[in-house]
């Protein structure tokens, strides 16, 4: 009984300080409790039972409170940098045509300026340059051959910046009009969610297929778009619909408008975007209504 | 006006319930009790079928003390449980509207056509 509670004190120190302050002598005397009845009842057997039932509700407890804190909020923008660095040099890595650590970079600096971390720009300058001072130390290990390209690289940090806050402005937007509380956004948020999202592709395939970079780096930001859509949104179908079907069209349009010839790929791109928007966006929907689940049944029920 | 917007809000945000926060709002409907005496009444309330870890117990008490279902009454020694002080909980008017409104729904369920058929042990007509 001792070695229990001590191994359940120990796993109390786990939880964020402001709980325990206020729970953990409590919840060491329920525990304490529940351990001397077991002794009673069952015996060495009930003791062991009542930790198998204990020991796994308390981890998970332990993750939820933790989760919520804003220390383990502050390490999940930290990773979210480092996991956005790795992205973009391995996407360096395997660079194409179709695909360049630029548009993984701005990518990334949307998702940065949506989760709202104190001083936004210097994250999104760190990120940004992160990528050419890699590149540097590459070529002073001789890595890599020297090019002064990459000195142009730091102008990135100007568009980083600039979708950094693109990304708390939406997130704003949907933090001002909707109701978390109630299981996704308002009618409002998604309209404005869609807006933008349409804007993005479209400046991405407007602007980019004409300018050096290529059109499928679309494909990005509306995977992007898609997957917020769908964690956020009640009813995700027919906005994610309305995405994919609104990007070829846009893009028809715009070629239309540049007076430039439409390709076979147009017509297909009708069919398989709408689709990855719809699949992606319900994806996220499922993945959200698993972890409220998950969250709101945390309990011990013997059978 | 604000404070109907208040409780709109709030049941809108809880209803339905949570199993845990259901059952110990129905656990301190009878009366004031510590963490050990909510799990225990959770327990004999449900014969035993439901057994509440001191981690959801207390996970849910501290959210349930925020959207004020419950309040702390005081620290006292309960006799029956060694000489250690146990902070006592007690339901709030806003708990007690709270669960009213939720048996209110579960009843509304049981009385459902469906509800009786399945309880009755029929197939569906």
């Amino acid at each position: 009984m001792t070695f229990l509670l001590a191994l359940y004190a120990f796993l109390l120190r786990a939880y964020p300080l402001e709980f325990r302050r206020s729970y953990e002598r409590e919840m060491s005397l329920a525990f304490k409790d529940l351990l001397q009845c077991e002794a009673r009842n069952s015996g060495a057997a009930g003791m062991i039972g009542l930790a198998l039932r204990v020991f796994p509700d308390l981890v998970a407890c332990i993750i939820r409170e933790q989760i919520g804190t804003q220390e383990a909020k502050q390490l999940a923008k930290w990773g979210l940098v480092a996991m956005s660095i790795v992205a973009i040099q391995t996407m360096c890595y395997f660079s194409t045509i179709a695909y360049s650590s630029i548009d993984v970079l701005l990518g990334c600096c949307l998702l940065i300026g949506a989760a709202d971390p104190k001083h936004l720009w210097r994250w999104s300058i760190v990120l940004a340059a992160s990528h050419p001072i890699l590149r540097l130390s590459r070529i002073c290990l001789q890595v890599e051959s020297y090019n002064v390209e990459f000195f142009y690289e730091f102008a990135f940090i100007i568009p980083a910046v600039i979708f950094s806050y693109f990304g708390l402005a939406t997130r704003a937007f949907i933090v001002r009009y909707s109701a978390p509380d109630a299981g996704g956004m308002g009618r409002k948020s998604r309209f404005a969610l869609l807006c933008v999202g349409c804007i993005a592709v479209g400046f991405s395939i407007g602007s980019w297929e004409i300018g050096p970079l290529s059109a499928a780096c679309s494909m990005e930001y509306l995977a992007i778009f898609s997957l917020v859509l769908g964690a956020l949104a009640p009813k995700p179908l027919i906005p994610a619909m309305l995405l994919g079907f609104g990007v070829p069209a846009f893009e028809v349009l715009m070629k239309s408008t540049h007076h430039q010839p439409l390709k076979d790929g147009n017509a297909v791109l009708f069919g398989w975007i709408p689709l990855l928007c719809v699949a992606l966006a319900l994806a996220a929907s499922s993945a959200r209504k698993s972890l409220l689940r998950m969250s709101d049944s945390v309990m011990v029920i013997t059978p | 006006m604000s404070r109907d917007r208040s409780l709109f809000e709030l049941a809108r945000r809880l209803e339905p319930l949570t199993p845990a926060v259901l059952h110990i709002l129905m656990a301190l409907a009878d009366g004031e009790r510590h963490g050990y005496g909510i799990m225990q009444a959770v327990a004999a309330q449900s014969d035993n079928s439901v057994r509440m870890g001191p981690g959801t117990l207390y996970g849910s008490i501290k959210r349930m003390l925020a959207a004020g279902l419950i309040e702390e009454s005081d620290e006292r020694v309960d006799v029956n449980h060694g000489d250690e002080r146990r902070r006592y909980y007690r339901l709030t008017g806003q708990g007690q509207q709270t669960f009213k409104a939720e048996i209110q729904r579960l009843n509304r369920i049981m009385n459902l056509p469906a509800a009786k058929h399945a309880l009755s042990g029929e197939g569906p007509q």
